[in-house]
């Protein structure tokens, strides 16, 4: 008699469930992309992890489980474009085979080529169709109206990364994949799958197969990554960013040249919060899943030159340009003056890549300008590392010097139109206003104090950070609950704040 | 195969979502004055909002109902769907909406433009909205320029509808300025601005192509007050330059050069003790509309104007409608009846109504401004008694009132713009996207009254 009660109370909570908003939750919208900060993601990643170990034993159940949510992830995100995914995954996979078939050197370079096609057809297609059919109609004197065309959210980091895989395939590198379903797992893994890091097809590909083993320090590593990429991104980039930076941004000329030098601080936090903080989550779920990522930014506002910059920011990406991009071109075979264009050439275009308008071309070229610089500076002064080892002053003022740089190139990077970034240096050298710093930290003491609480934590030593996270990973496995529930709670806290007003100062 | 702590994952991520949905049902923490956010797991499944719904309609009080019933003035309900149309709640002295239509009724033979002033805050800065308000008015009716430009901006750059340039000879005193500004009462007028200039003081007013009927136009003035007497050159398109002896006596004075203008350059000769205010780029004809936006106004420093001052102004430059749209630094997070404030904007229109004969009144609420609570974005209540206020500060003065909260959609309309990029993420103001979306609308609610007005006047009866 009770059991029957018990079921028809839990057959009653059953049809009481708000189906239709649990449908439209799990439905493409195109107005929430899924992030792995938002509610939503954590409900669906408990699910996930329970059906995850209970196939653990299972490889081909567990590989093709994985891949469904992955995909199921990517149509959340990008709803019918998923199909993209599909195609960039089968025809890689078999020119790959077939380039592994062929000893015949032509036919694997028509291969290899037809690979580049494909991928970057598509990235090209959806992503600079508009921008050169501009610069087209602009040469020919002709009208373009832009076409309608979609940006399947993360096209650009599966695609290189397919085109890792070919390429190396190609240079002989590594095996191609016998099983479809591995190359379908690897292209479309969910954690790396929209914002990066870009994992290389030959760091990755061995650990699929691999028994799935998940050590107690990949918990508590890969909880950490998590907590501190969830606290760059919902708590320092986001709020810095409503509250201040993009107001900024806006309308630069509305601000005095203190507050916008401190807009574009906050900028340079704000993308590195947003971006790495990202990547951190991306390399801990996959931790928590039993892979193993490379690092994608190592505190890059520490380096001493812009060189050592490009060796900290979005690693995946500068690597991948120099590996199958800068070495292609020849690199530094070629002598001197061709390694100088094509390090112009590799950063022109990886500044593109960042998107499809000439304030990425811009930012990318300014990056290309002043590595090429310092390249001869390194030649001239026979520096090996790009590192400079100076008297203590002298790497203060090279870190200072480097984040002003990249701070410079945040400028054209964020605002789309070029007059506006010349507003914003014109109002710091012309109209600065240096007596406004008490107004400004007072009106806006809470954007203000999580901006240096970023900086702060960014500059701080290796070795404390080091620290910080062994004594994290040691912690006993109750203090992961914790930390993760006090970490969803000041999210909650910080996403539903009172908005800050806007304060005009006097000057 | 050895899954080593997989399953401690499981739990760990099972157990936060517990502990998470356990304090969804805990009531919010307090700790002073500070109080936590719920923490609420289920809230995208929920369809039913967690935020009491108030009751947030801007409803006309029954008294004014009944009176603009009894006048015949437009009404909502003679209004277009979908329109938010304008109340004139004039009086038989007729200081509403009827001094620009007949104006603009008599446009052809006027002998002068058809002048609207829009009087307001940082919501209008940069001619936001006002910029498209005048392109399509000129588009519709004719004329041509931006009308009135202070002599110096904190922020040049930022106007799109003139290309503005000063140098630092110029002493700028602006009535919202809270120190270090000396502003002297005595020189307060409507524009909120006032100057004086070293010798070699010059402003250049540089016609744009942003908007259309802003390229060139046909007139350039410049106006100066006063005791002293000083001298000033007008160079028009880089080559025809023009001199003026200048002799307010204590009065506005105003001295205008001709042509086809693109580009005036004004400059200060000699200065013997005169306060200047701006220049304009007018046309002789059509429709004119000046931008009188100050930064953190609430428009109550319109009472102090001196009377002598208005009447002199009004003299050299007369308004067919001054159009008040102030508030938004006065409405405060928290209802209330700004019975203090109503008293003074009323004061301050009767001010301007005694010493500007002929010249009508527009009210123009607050826009929508929203806050978070409970997570969600709603609108302030103190925006909602700001409207509320504004209408009956409308209705007391008896001029006409348009309520921009209801037009521009009402609550949840400031986060659709927002979304759309045509408003800043203060959830308050809008950017230049957003002006032109509001300046159309105002249009509309303007030029729908006109025709509502000419119909009526056609029939022979009186509008």
């Amino acid at each position: 008699m009770m059991m029957a009660t018990f079921f028809q109370s839990l057959s009653a909570a059953w049809h009481n469930l708000p189906w239709d908003a649990i449908a439209s939750q799990l439905a493409y919208n195109p107005q929430s992309p899924m992030i792995f900060s938002s509610g939503v993601f954590l409900w669906l990643f408990a699910a996930f992890i329970v059906v995850y170990a209970m196939l653990h034993r299972r490889l081909a159940a567990r590989l093709l489980f994985v891949t469904a949510f992955s995909y199921f992830f990517y149509y959340k995100s990008s709803g019918i474009y998923f199909f993209l995914l599909a195609l960039v995954t089968s025809s890689d996979w078999l020119i790959a085979q077939r380039m592994h078939r062929t000893a015949n050197k032509t036919a694997r370079k028509w291969l290899v080529a037809l690979s580049l096609a494909v991928d970057l057809g598509l990235l090209a297609y959806f992503k600079y169709t508009n921008f050169f059919g501009h610069i087209v109609a602009q040469l020919t004197g002709g009208h373009f109206s832009d076409l309608s065309i979609f940006l399947p959210v993360g096209i650009s980091f599966f695609t290189f990364q397919s085109l890792s895989y070919t390429i190396d395939v190609y240079r002989g590198k590594i095996r191609p994949l016998d099983s479809l379903l591995d190359y379908a797992f690897y292209v479309s893994f969910f954690p790396q799958l929209v914002a990066g890091p870009i994992v290389r097809a030959s760091d990755f590909i061995p650990q699929i197969r691999r028994p799935l083993h998940v050590t107690r320090d990949m918990v508590g590593m890969g909880l950490w990554f998590i907590i501190c990429g969830l606290f760059k991104k919902a708590v320092i980039s986001d709020y810095i960013s409503v509250n201040f930076v993009e107001r900024v941004f806006a309308d630069p000329s509305l601000y005095s040249g203190l507050e916008n030098l401190l807009g574009v601080y906050g900028y340079a936090l704000q993308i590195y919060c947003d971006f790495s903080g990202y990547s951190d989550m991306a390399i801990g779920i996959a931790l928590l899943m039993g892979f193993k990522f490379n690092i994608n930014f190592n505190s890059p506002y520490k380096s001493a030159s812009i060189t050592e910059f490009w060796r900290r920011w979005h690693i995946s990406l500068s690597t991948w340009l120099r590996d199958y991009l800068y070495i292609s071109l020849g690199g530094n075979r070629k002598g001197k003056v061709r390694q100088y264009l094509n390090l112009f050439i590799t950063m022109f275009l990886g500044g593109l890549w960042h998107g499809a308008s000439w304030n990425f071309v811009a930012w990318g070229s300014l990056h290309g300008v002043a590595l090429m610089v310092h390249k001869m500076w390194m030649s001239v002064t026979g520096q090996k590392t790009g590192v400079p080892h100076h008297r203590r002053w002298v790497q203060v003022l090279c870190v200072v010097g480097t984040f002003h740089f990249a701070c410079l190139c945040w400028i054209f990077f964020r605002n789309r139109e070029f007059a506006s970034s010349m507003t914003m240096l014109n109002q710091i050298f012309t109209n600065f206003h240096a007596e406004l710093l008490w107004q400004l930290v007072t009106g806006y003491w809470q954007v203000m104090a999580l901006m240096a609480l970023g900086f702060v934590l960014h500059f701080i030593p290796d070795r404390i950070e080091n620290r910080c996270k062994q004594a994290f990973v040691r912690l006993p496995m109750f203090c992961y609950v914790i930390a993760l529930v006090l970490m969803v709670i000041i999210i909650v806290q910080v996403k539903s704040s009172d908005i800050q007003p806007f304060i005009y100062f006097q000057f | 195969m050895n899954r080593g702590y997989l399953h401690s994952v499981v739990w760990i991520v099972l157990v936060a979502l517990l502990v998470l949905l356990a304090l969804s049902w805990l009531p919010p923490l307090r700790v002073g004055n500070w109080q936590m956010r719920r923490i609420d797991m289920l809230g995208d499944l929920r369809t039913d909002s967690l935020v009491d719904k108030e009751v947030l309609e801007v409803l006309p009080e029954a008294d004014m109902q009944e009176d603009a019933a009894q006048t015949g003035r437009i009404l909502v309900d003679s209004c277009r769907t979908g329109m938010t149309c304008i109340d004139d709640m004039a009086d038989d002295e007729d200081r509403g909406m009827s001094a620009l239509y007949q104006a603009l009724e008599g446009i052809d033979t006027l002998g002068r433009p058809v002048r609207i002033a829009v009087l307001g805050d940082s919501y209008i800065e940069g001619d936001i909205l006002t910029d498209k308000l005048r392109q399509l008015l000129q588009e519709r009716y004719g004329g041509s320029g931006v009308g009135f430009v202070p002599m110096t901006s904190d922020s040049p750059g930022f106007r799109r509808s003139v290309r503005q340039r000063f140098n630092k000879a110029w002493t700028a005193h602006d009535v919202n300025k809270l120190n270090g500004n000396n502003y002297d009462r005595r020189w307060a007028n409507l524009t909120g601005h006032y100057y004086f200039a070293n010798p070699g003081a010059v402003m250049s007013l540089n016609g744009v192509t942003y908007l259309s009927r802003l390229d060139t136009c046909q007139q350039s003035t410049f106006y100066c007050m006063g005791n002293g007497t000083g001298h000033v050159t007008a160079t028009i398109n880089g080559t025809q330059s023009q001199s003026f002896e200048l002799n307010p006596g204590g009065r506005v004075q105003a001295v205008t050069v001709t042509g086809k203008i693109g580009r005036v350059e004004w400059r200060v000769d000699h200065d013997g003790g005169i306060t200047y205010l701006g220049a304009s780029l007018d046309d002789n004809h059509g429709v004119q509309v000046d931008n009188f936006a100050m930064r953190s106004a609430g428009g109550d420093h319109l009472r102090h104007i001196d009377e002598q001052m208005l009447v002199d102004f009004d003299h050299v430059r007369h308004y067919d409608l001054v159009v008040v749209m102030y508030g938004l630094n006065v409405a405060g997070k928290q209802a209330s009846d700004y019975t203090k404030y109503r008293e003074r904007m009323v004061e301050a229109i009767d001010h301007m109504k005694r010493n500007m004969p002929g010249t009508g009144f527009l009210v123009v609420s607050v826009g929508d401004r929203e806050e978070k609570r409970g997570g969600e974005f709603r609108t302030m209540r103190g925006v909602i008694s700001m409207v509320n206020a504004q209408q009956r500060i409308a209705y007391d003065s008896r001029v006409a009132f348009w309520n921009l909260y209801t037009a521009m959609g009402g609550e949840g309309s400031i986060v659709r713009l927002v979304e759309q990029k045509q408003a800043n993420l203060d959830y308050t103001h809008i950017n230049f996207g957003g002006g032109a979306r509001l300046g159309r609308l105002m249009f509309e609610a303007i030029t729908w009254g006109h025709e509502q007005y000419h119909e009526q006047a056609q029939k022979g009866g009186q509008p």
